[in-house]
């Protein structure tokens, strides 16, 4: 591209550097030699998309061979997009700055619903044909993957194919596949075909929805015969067999977490009802400890990063945690590395750490309860106890802590409000156990309410959520129960939630509502100062779309979810006996110390389960 | 005490990443590369490193200087070497000499400092540019409008005595010579508002690009044993 021309948008811009690249440890190729030219996209800000880990990951596992060049591409900031669009600049890559169109495949990572909207502008700005049908053979075959792959279908219209699970095998080798079909001369549709039947591999327009006349969805029709009847995800089976990054880019300008990472284990044993990451992740994969020491030190040498964090979906379950969290602390106060472990189960060896850690500088120690009264945490089967909240804070006080932060959801599956009663107790008790510590001083208690979003692929993926009036109700609600001394309360805009419900189980139909959204200039949904309810109910007024019947409905039983598509490998079974459960306020035990038959072990080992039985 | 000041040019795309952004950077660089980079004292330990002078978004530097301590000494040319290997692209090292002890940081010596200019060809509308720079400078007075950093106010400010030299350097090229420091400090961004209001032409302020060539200290600080 035009440097002048660069240079003249990036004089204009905030923080331009989200746009130069040329970042430590990027990958400098000669793109003629790539057999295939891939674009990661992100479809938020740099400094979002440059802190989650999944993009360093496939970044170096794609760059490690010749036959592929990954070049990253991030939202530009409205005042970037607006100029790109002013002086006619298409969307590029930030390590060539080659255009995106000019690539061979674009791909986005689909990390949370209100991204969605980023994809579509981020395509438009590329000037790549918005509709996947209408898209030419000369354009770029645009690919996602990532969690919210596992409902694609409000993007079915936009996008070719997900990949739908880890993404370290099958992302190479379908890109691989791609060379291979466009070096033989074969076209898209082609190559579609060809890549059909392959694990994790979710081509939409092969199927058509079909819908009753309650407009809930009939069935998937077959566009294509040899396409299969569910896709299965694709599974690391030992997460040790794959590279992981020790060369991570290190950014210019500041980003969300500015730090090395090491990953530490996929997959989560706990079994939250709510928990969509907790089911799409099974089975537990750990890494062993000397490899996590290993690739901890390789970071810091190769990055210069001051601060290591470990990177799971719940630190202290970490098989051999006390062992690993030791040695990485010995070897941190060498380096003058600073140490972070997020979400600890606040057990004693914990608070050692936290406070050798933490030594002078103690950040807030935080608590997910999720709901406020046991019977609440039951029907979730959020397995925390109010009493191991109180002995930790106890703990907490004498060491020094003056900051708690504690978090829940509204709006779960039978909440009454006896159980928001229970929220403002919990925050009562708290400060109260300051009072009684005798220890004066500066004391806060931070109360964060979200609100609950059913997500496909869950046991709640059948539950109604709260509508828009109801949730009002509640912050009102609590908002007066929790006026007290040393308690602050925070909670997320309802309308958010609601329309990130809509994607979270929306069907093809909602595609036109993202469109619609799109051409109203809906943009970086997920910052509270860009998204503009009134866009969206234009949007939805457009598209046609009643978003309560996506948001709050209660699905049948027997229904057919829009995401029956997608095989997580967690039976469908086991998430209605997990509802049961939750109905009759049973709790399911953490399936280390015992198997509760998810159904993952049919398709891989199941390496953790049933370790403590 | 083990001071240290090395010189570098900013380059390239690079330009774009800000002061605090190239601090981190150098921090960075400079751990990674092992130089044991003496701490302040505190809660909030930092290392102790600094610019010589501030350097605006987006403007080159072919001379900057960055000043630090370490709590032993350091060979010089081996730090060099690896600086020279660990940095991104458009930042090259150009030398790394000890500071002397006696003397005040760099930051504090800095007097002035020398620019290109790059400028559209229209800014001269039609004019000879020697003549429209001698005419500039002849001015009696040269007000720009500054945005005072207490109260963010714009003021009229005359920038006339801060300006040393400006004269042309080759085609569409003005050379600065102008106060830079803590003592009386010119932003070239306040020369370009002043070139843009004089020609009365409808150039813009982006057409623009600056290069800061060299740093002018008001007394000896190498240590050249």
């Amino acid at each position: 591209m035009d440097k002048d021309k660069l240079d003249y948008l990036l004089r204009q811009v905030e923080k331009p550097a989200r746009y130069t690249g040329g970042e430590l440890n990027i990958a400098v190729k000669d793109p003629e030699k790539a057999r295939v030219r891939f674009a990661f996209g992100f479809p938020d800000l740099y400094e979002i998309g440059m802190s989650y880990m999944g993009l360093q990951i496939l970044y170096h596992i794609l760059n490690k061979t010749d036959d592929i060049y990954c070049e990253r591409v991030f939202s530009p900031a409205p005042d970037m997009a607006e100029l790109m669009r002013k002086e006619d600049v298409p969307l590029f890559t930030l390590e060539t700055k080659t255009a995106l169109k000019d690539m061979d495949v674009v791909g986005f990572t689909l990390q949370y619903e209100m991204s969605f909207t980023g994809i579509l502008d981020m395509l438009d700005l590329a000037g790549i044909t918005l509709f996947a049908g209408e898209r030419g053979e000369d354009e770029p075959l645009v690919i996602a993957g990532g969690p919210c792959a596992y409902n694609p279908e409000p993007l079915a219209d936009f996008i070719d194919v997900f990949l739908i699970g880890d993404g370290e095998k099958c992302l190479p080798e379908f890109l691989i596949k791609y060379a291979d079909a466009r070096e033989k001369g074969l076209s898209k549709a082609e190559f579609l075909r060809s890549a059909a039947a392959d694990t994790g591999v979710y081509v939409p327009s092969f199927y058509e929805p079909e819908y009753n006349p309650d407009g809930t969805v009939k069935s998937y029709r077959k566009l294509y015969e040899n396409a299969p009847d569910r896709v299965e995800r694709c599974i690391i089976d030992d997460i040790e067999d794959v590279d992981f990054p020790t060369d991570l880019i290190v950014p210019f300008i500041e980003t969300v977490h500015d730090r090395a990472v090491v990953e530490t284990f996929r997959g989560c044993t706990r079994g939250c009802r709510f928990c969509q990451a907790g089911m799409i992740y099974r089975p537990v994969r750990e890494r062993k400890p000397e490899t996590i020491r290993e690739l901890a030190e390789k970071q810091i040498m190769s990055t210069g990063h001051e601060e290591l964090s470990l990177l799971s979906l719940s630190t202290s379950d970490y098989s051999r945690f006390e062992e690993l969290a030791t040695g990485l602390m010995e070897e941190c106060m060498e380096k003058n590395v600073s140490l972070s472990l997020p979400s600890l189960r606040l057990d004693s060896f914990s608070f050692n750490v936290l406070n050798e850690i933490q030594k002078y500088k103690k950040s807030g120690l935080t608590f997910a309860p999720e709901a406020g009264t046991q019977r609440l945490r039951d029907v979730i089967n959020k397995g925390i106890t109010e009493e191991d909240i109180y002995s930790a804070v106890r703990q907490a006080i004498e060491l020094g802590w003056r900051q708690i932060k504690l978090y829940f959801m509204i709006g779960l599956p039978t909440e009454t409000d006896e159980d928001l009663d229970g929220i403002a107790e919990i925050a009562a008790n708290i400060v109260k156990l300051h009072m009684e510590s005798g220890r004066g001083g500066r004391f806060n208690v931070t109360v964060s309410v979200s609100n609950f979003v059913p997500k496909a692929h869950t046991p709640f993926q059948w539950e109604s959520q709260d509508t828009a009036v109801e949730f009002r109700r509640k912050h009102d609600y609590l908002r007066a129960r929790l006026k007290m001394k040393n308690v602050t309360f925070n909670y997320h805009d309802d309308e958010v939630s609601r329309c990130e419900a809509v994607f979270a189980r929306g069907d093809r139909r909602c595609g036109k509502l993202l469109y619609e959204a799109f051409k109203e200039g809906c943009r970086l949904d997920g910052w509270a100062e860009h998204f503009d309810p009134e866009k969206w109910a234009r949007a939805a007024e457009k598209a046609g779309i009643d978003t309560d019947f996506y948001t709050c409905r209660k699905r049948g039983a027997s229904e057919v979810m829009p995401w029956d598509i997608i095989d997580c490998s967690v039976l469908r079974s086991y998430l209605e006996k997990e509802r049961e459960k939750a109905y009759s306020e049973e709790t399911t035990r953490d399936c280390r110390y015992g198997c509760t038959g998810c159904g993952i072990n049919r398709r891989t080992k199941c390496a953790l389960g049933g370790i403590y039985e | 005490m083990n001071r240290y000041a090395m010189e570098f040019s900013k380059t390239g795309m690079i330009r774009y990443t800000s002061h605090l952004d190239m601090l981190r950077l150098f921090k960075r660089t400079l751990r990674k590369i092992g130089v044991p980079l003496a701490y302040s004292q505190g809660f909030n330990p930092h290392p102790k490193l600094g610019f010589a002078q501030p350097l605006s978004l987006g403007y080159e530097a072919k001379s900057d200087y960055i000043e630090f301590e370490t709590v032993s000494p350091v060979d010089t040319s081996e730090l060099l070497t690896k600086a020279a290997a660990a940095m991104p692209e458009g930042i090259k090292v150009i030398r790394c000499v000890p500071v002397l002890d006696n003397v005040k940081s760099l930051a504090a010596m800095v007097i002035s400092a020398e620019y290109t200019i790059t400028v559209p060809g229209t800014l001269y509308g039609g004019r000879n540019p020697e003549e429209f720079t001698s005419d500039f400078i002849a001015q009696d007075e040269i007000v720009v409008e500054k945005r005072r950093k207490k109260d963010k106010k714009l003021v009229e400010t005359d920038i006339k005595d801060k300006i040393e030299i400006l004269k042309p350097a080759g085609d569409n090229l003005l050379y600065l010579k102008a106060h830079c420091g803590s003592a009386s400090n010119l932003s070239p961004d306040l020369v370009i508002d002043a070139l843009i209001k004089f020609s009365g032409s409808d150039v813009r302020k982006y057409d623009f690009g600056v290069s800061r060539d060299s740093l002018i200290f008001s007394g000896e600080w190498e240590d050249d044993f």
